[in-house]
């Protein structure tokens, strides 16, 4: 009889880590900026779980994601400032429209590698144009401002501290449902797809239902992801949601560690926090980024996951810690 | 009537460009697998390295265009040989692709590093001047691209068709494992792709900079060489050389007539189009390509 994935779910170390996630703010009150940089890091990380989903589970080299992310932003965005839409609701349309951006993309699941990958870097980059041109609807280069603080059961979500309660839960929700997809059948076929395509269709297994089923799954993410940056900050405008965003988000999955749902998180927090303490360094500090990507990719593609599996591998474990525990 | 015609010698000449660019990126894909991301921005760096030329040599016009080239092939192949030569031999091609981004944004940087990140002017004798002959506007430059784009192209293809070299260039690109069998260097030729494709793309960028301007960003022109590749069926080298010029011409006489603001727009969902209705690009037999 397997083991449920919920049995799976709660480790010791997924239980400390979630304590620790729910205590951090709490330990960093006394400064507001590190609330904020803690938020901007719950809403990144929610897209490098989605994009780990893609491109590490999935081997499908999705290079617009931050098209999506824009997305679910304006939805939220156009519909609360210019329609009155209350938080709920607009959250929901982002993830809808985000999907239905998804939809619009879907047929290029047909395309193979170099091709598929090609058209996502098209794609994002038709959104990004999109969102700095159709004024009438983005606002152009502008974008928005006075993007309402969410409304929730009553209560206005304005403190940052409380904010972070919103972001960790929709982040865990996130964590949960991609861990329970990763142990299901699909996260099987998943596995099979990654390793020889050809061999996973001739067992029966339907690929292209497999990838669309990643790109809408992993866009809905954007879309709240979208969403909840744009009510967070209340202000958005395009260059967040370019091609600059989606090679960031790409260097959080590949510092993390491909194929590592914590190594996502442990990426987004580390990019995020470069990108704000280089911001002194001025205009180069992206290149940074460049040699980052290039080095990891030649010495240490399994990234920081990959490294600490690798030291803890070599560590005697102790009983309490139970078996390890395995991801497909 | 002229302003058609106008019309038709812009996009022909801004597309030769594309097609110079294309054509070493197809090149690349076609040796060795790769998406090059960084092969635009090499290209930049051409705009850029003949910025500087111009300023302090005030060379010809075709001698910037081979300076430039030279260089940024120099270039080409030391990324190559120690950025993407030593990741061959690991075989995964997706973090190759991921590399490749990197190289892009660290030239990117070094650009803003070196030449700061205002848009860069030509020298004045340099610069596109319309003339009026028989109340039709010349632009010289423009047809001086177009002749140079399609000289380069005959140039490429005399060397393909008919030196060993080429033809050892297009097994490797056909087939490297049974290339090495009958003696040929892979990773010569693999060395030789990009110094042939690093030239191109730096005349190319000498080009389209002086008729726009030298700066960090030029590399975004030539990701739509990038939908030229594709349009001409995605590692064919003829194929690529049309696909440029159509999609000059596309974009240069969409702009006219529906809309400037949107002419990427345009561009880029006929990448998108034609990847998904005729992914063997306008010319290819559908056999040619399975995927």
């Amino acid at each position: 009889m397997p083991i449920s994935w919920l049995r799976r779910f709660w480790t010791p170390a997924h239980a400390a880590a979630v304590v620790a996630l729910a205590a951090l703010p709490v330990l960093l009150a006394s400064s507001p900026y590190y609330i904020f940089l803690l938020n901007t890091i719950a809403v990144f990380a929610m897209l490098a779980l989605g994009l780990q989903l893609v491109l590490g589970y999935g081997g499908v080299l999705q290079l617009g994601y931050a098209g999506f992310f824009g997305l679910g932003a304006y939805t939220s965005a156009i519909l609360s400032t210019q329609h009155g839409w209350p938080f709920p609701a607009a959250f929901l349309a982002a993830m809808v429209v985000a999907v239905a951006g998804a939809v619009v993309m879907s047929p290029i699941v047909r395309l193979r590698d170099v091709n598929f990958a090609m058209a996502t870097f098209v794609f994002g980059l038709i959104l990004e144009l999109v969102y700095n041109q159709w004024s009438a609807m983005t606002n152009g280069p502008i974008g928005f401002r006075g993007i309402p603080a969410p409304r929730l059961f009553g209560v206005t979500v304005l403190d940052p501290q409380h904010y972070y309660y919103l972001l960790f839960a929709a982040l865990l929700a996130e964590y949960v449902l991609i861990f329970r997809l990763l142990h299901s059948p699909f996260g099987t076929a998943l596995r099979a797809m990654r390793e020889n395509e050809t061999a996973c269709r001739t067992s029966g297994i339907d690929v292209t239902r497999v990838k669309v089923t990643l790109l809408l799954v992993s866009s809905a993410i954007a879309g709240a992801a979208g969403s909840l940056l744009a009510h967070m900050n209340g202000f958005i405008s395009p260059p967040t949601f370019g091609w600059s965003t989606s090679v960031a988000l790409l260097m959080m999955v590949v510092l993390g560690g491909v194929r590592s749902l914590p190594g996502a998180l442990v990426g987004a927090a580390v990019i995020r926090l470069v990108i704000e303490r280089t911001s002194v360094l001025g205009q180069h500090s992206n290149i940074v980024f460049g040699v980052a990507l290039v080095l990891f990719m030649a010495f240490l593609p399994t990234g920081l996951a990959g490294l600490a599996g690798g030291i803890t591998a070599k560590l005697p474990r102790p009983a309490w810690l139970g078996p390890r525990s395995v991801t497909p | 009537m002229s302003e058609l015609l106008g019309l038709l010698v812009f996009g022909l000449a801004i597309g030769s460009i594309y097609s110079l660019v294309a054509i070493g990126f197809s090149m690349i894909y076609r040796a060795t697998g790769l998406l090059h991301f960084a092969h635009p921005d090499l290209m930049m760096i051409g705009g850029m390295i003949g910025y500087t030329l111009a300023t302090r040599t005030a060379m010809p016009m075709p001698l910037l265009f081979v300076c430039s080239g030279l260089a940024v092939a120099a270039l080409s192949w030391l990324i190559d040989r120690f950025g993407f030569r030593p990741m061959r031999r690991q075989g995964a091609l997706l973090n190759l692709i991921i590399a490749t981004i990197g190289w892009s944004i660290i030239l990117v940087n070094v650009a803003l590093f070196v030449w700061g990140t205002a848009p860069l002017s030509y020298p004045e004798p340099y610069l596109p001047k319309g003339r009026t002959i028989a109340g039709i506007v010349i632009v010289p430059q423009n047809l001086a691209m177009l002749a140079v784009g399609l000289a380069s192209m005959v140039a490429l293809q005399l060397f393909f068709a008919r030196t060993v070299t080429g033809q050892a260039l297009r097994a490797t690109a056909e087939n490297p494992v049974a290339a090495q069998l009958m003696g040929i260097r892979v990773e010569r030729m693999m060395s030789l792709t990009f110094l042939l494709s690093g030239f191109l793309a730096g005349g190319a960028g000498v080009l389209v900079a002086s008729i726009v301007y030298a700066n960090f960003d030029l590399g975004l022109i030539g990701v739509k060489s990038f939908a030229a590749a594709v349009l001409g069926g995605f590692g064919q080298v003829g194929g690529a050389m049309v696909g440029g010029l159509v999609l000059g011409l596309v974009e240069t006489i969409g702009a006219f007539y529906v809309s400037s603001a949107y002419k990427d727009i345009i561009a880029y969902t006929l990448l998108i189009l034609i990847l998904l209705g005729r992914p063997q690009g306008l010319l290819g037999s559908a056999r040619s390509r399975p995927d």
